[in-house]
């Protein structure tokens, strides 16, 4: 179990290193350069040289990448010159910490919703509850979370204006505002998330409900009951933590979309306006921070996962 | 494979066709979105970019859907973005198949050292959520639609390339590669001629379903402002104006919106009606 534990850490680590080596590449080796990205085509060519000397381009490529990855090695995610030399990570991390209250609400409820609909929906395979949670399965799949999301804000903010169409006012300030403006982002991300975690759970319960202990177990007398919330469900469940996690890593970074609509301004808030305002240095801390939440999200799935199942850690 | 068995194989995926309901209808909705992109000149009453009314009429027999902020009949707007739409999701599912596919062979078939570097190099990329790196790729390369079917064809390769390198892994060890290697077949020989056909039917249906996303994904960044730039009519752009419209005239988010909507819905299902007709283990009674 420890070695299992060290070498999933020990490819975290390696995986951390390729994903902020692509995102130097990405950055730098492109057409037009961090500079000539910063400064727009209208720029004097004197502001552009100084810019570039400031920001470390002029220097041989070797030495920018182990000044890139010395710097984050040691967490120092430099000053924003578009951001009036602001802490980049001042920026990103208040931003993070809101993405991952809506992740996870999000996460949680559809949790509620797809576990017990999976369940039933596979307990009684065929039948109308079965056909109603497929049919809510299939569209869920398809729907975009934007156009979900947009279709909730005609519905709950314009013809029947129940809510605000969106912002952001901390809970601290206003906590009754603050849940109010939670709701309809939630509600879209959950609706479509626990159309994906149905999907996954009726299919892990319908392989349960046909292995051979569960067989053993209604033929020694136990009932439909125990045998489908005790047996089956507790082993149809685990894989389902795979799926929550791969999930919770994709919406932090999927949530671009959701935070635009809702103006609720969270990572992929900030890397829209970052973009648009060419702070090509907030956006690539953006990056990078997504994709290590992702990585680190994976991460504990996996060790929860092998907890779970010590089948993993022994194979 | 002799013609004849070619043959009843097509017979028997006819036949599969026609007696499955969804599979028709799967299928003549794909034949009717590809014809409206094909002929979206020919359907659409007006032009994508022409101005033919005052802003904001509502729906008449006129114009179906009503006209948008600048006087442009929406219902020929979708028309016309169907050709956006389609066009981007081929071309970055060919940018990833033309890429991934080989990448995977190779991977699978080599093993050892090519097989960790180019799974470690996966390993990484698939580490960025899927949107995020086709964000910071449009935000490098610039914001036109040249650059987001670049972009997500890129994010797709790893998702291509680890499919094909499992499938291939366990292939290889197939008895009738190891007696290819007997009779003295080269390496390539044996990808292309014995690995690939065999990848053929895997493919095809991870090419719909990525071609489902890539139409979700170039939607999403158009409405982000960093896909297809106005004027052109995509579906993601007129979700935008839509948004900012959607007290005043609904029918421009809600067409966009459906339109996206049932263009996934629609492929995803050929990918489910794919896997279905050309399982060689299902039989048929």
């Amino acid at each position: 179990m420890t070695r299992y534990v060290a070498r999933r850490l020990l490819h975290g680590i390696l995986v951390m290193w390729i994903v902020s080596t692509a995102v130097f590449v990405i950055f730098r080796l492109v057409p037009g350069d961090p500079a000539a990205m910063t400064l727009g085509f209208d720029a004097s060519p004197a502001d552009y040289e100084a810019l570039r000397e400031e920001l470390g381009l002029n220097d041989p490529i070797h030495v920018q990448y182990l000044r890139w990855m010395g710097n984050l090695a040691r967490g120092d995610f430099g000053k924003s010159i578009t951001h009036g030399y602001a802490e980049v990570s001042s920026l990103v991390f208040p931003a993070l910490g809101r993405t991952l209250e809506l992740a996870a609400l999000s996460i949680l409820l559809a949790v509620i919703v797809a576990v017990p609909l999976g369940m039933i929906s596979a307990i009684r395979e065929g039948t109308w509850v079965d056909h109603v949670a497929r049919v809510f399965t299939t569209l869920g799949f398809s729907m975009p979370t934007y156009v979900m999301g947009i279709g909730l804000l005609i519905l709950l903010a314009e013809v029947f204006p129940l809510l605000p169409p969106g912002g952001y006012v901390p809970f601290g300030e206003d906590p009754v505002k603050h849940l109010s403006q939670l709701i309809m982002p939630v509600l879209t991300i959950a609706s479509v998330t626990a159309a994906r975690l149905t999907r996954f759970m009726r299919a892990g319960m319908l392989e349960v409900l046909s292995a051979d202990y569960v067989r053993t177990a209604r033929a020694k007398g136990l009932t439909e009951r125990r045998v489908n919330y005790w047996h089956a469900f507790r082993n149809a469940a685990i894989p389902l933590v795979t799926e929550v996690g791969v999930n919770f890593g994709l919406l932090v970074g999927g949530m671009v979309v959701i935070e635009q609509i809702f103006i609720w301004p969270g990572l992929g808030w900030l890397m829209i306006q970052s973009i648009l305002t060419r702070a090509f240095d907030v956006v690539q801390i953006a990056v990078l921070v997504s994709a290590a939440t992702f990585v680190i999200v994976n991460l504990l799935v996996d060790l929860t996962y092998s907890w779970l199942d010590p089948r993993i850690a022994r194979s | 494979m002799t013609s004849a068995a070619q043959f009843s194989e097509r017979r028997k995926i006819w036949r599969r066709i026609v007696r499955n309901p969804l599979h028709l209808f799967t299928l003549s909705m794909v034949a009717l979105l590809v014809l409206t992109a094909l002929f979206a000149d020919l359907l659409a009453p007006y032009g994508a970019t022409e101005v033919v009314a005052y802003p904001f009429e509502l729906p008449t027999a006129q114009f179906w859907l009503g006209t948008d902020s600048i006087g442009r009949d929406i219902f020929s707007r979708l028309i016309h973005g169907s050709r956006v739409s389609l066009y981007v999701g081929f071309a970055s599912t060919a940018i990833a198949v033309v890429f991934g596919v080989p990448m995977g062979v190779v991977s699978g078939y080599f093993g050892k050292l090519t097989d960790t570097i180019m799974m470690r190099t996966t390993d990484g990329l698939l580490a960025f959520p899927p949107i995020i790196l086709a964000m910071a790729m449009v935000a490098v390369l610039g914001t036109n639609l040249r650059n987001t079917i670049i972009a997500i064809g890129v994010v797709q390769i790893p998702r291509f390339a680890r499919l094909v390198r499992g499938m291939a892994l366990s292939l290889k060890e197939s008895e009738f590669i190891t007696a290819g290697r007997a009779l003295g077949a080269s390496h390539v020989y044996l990808m292309q001629r014995s690995l690939l056909p065999n990848l053929t039917s895997i493919i095809l249906v991870q090419f719909t379903l990525t071609f489902a996303t890539a139409v979700l994904t170039e939607a999403a960044l158009s409405f982000l402002g960093l896909g297809a730039q106005p004027p052109a009519p995509s579906w993601g752009a007129m979700l935008l104006a839509g948004k900012a419209l959607v007290s005043t005239n609904p029918y421009l988010a809600l067409g966009a919106g459906s339109a996206i909507f049932i263009t996934v819905l629609v492929f995803t299902l050929l990918g489910d009606t794919l896997t279905d007709l050309l399982n060689p283990y299902r039989t048929d009674r």
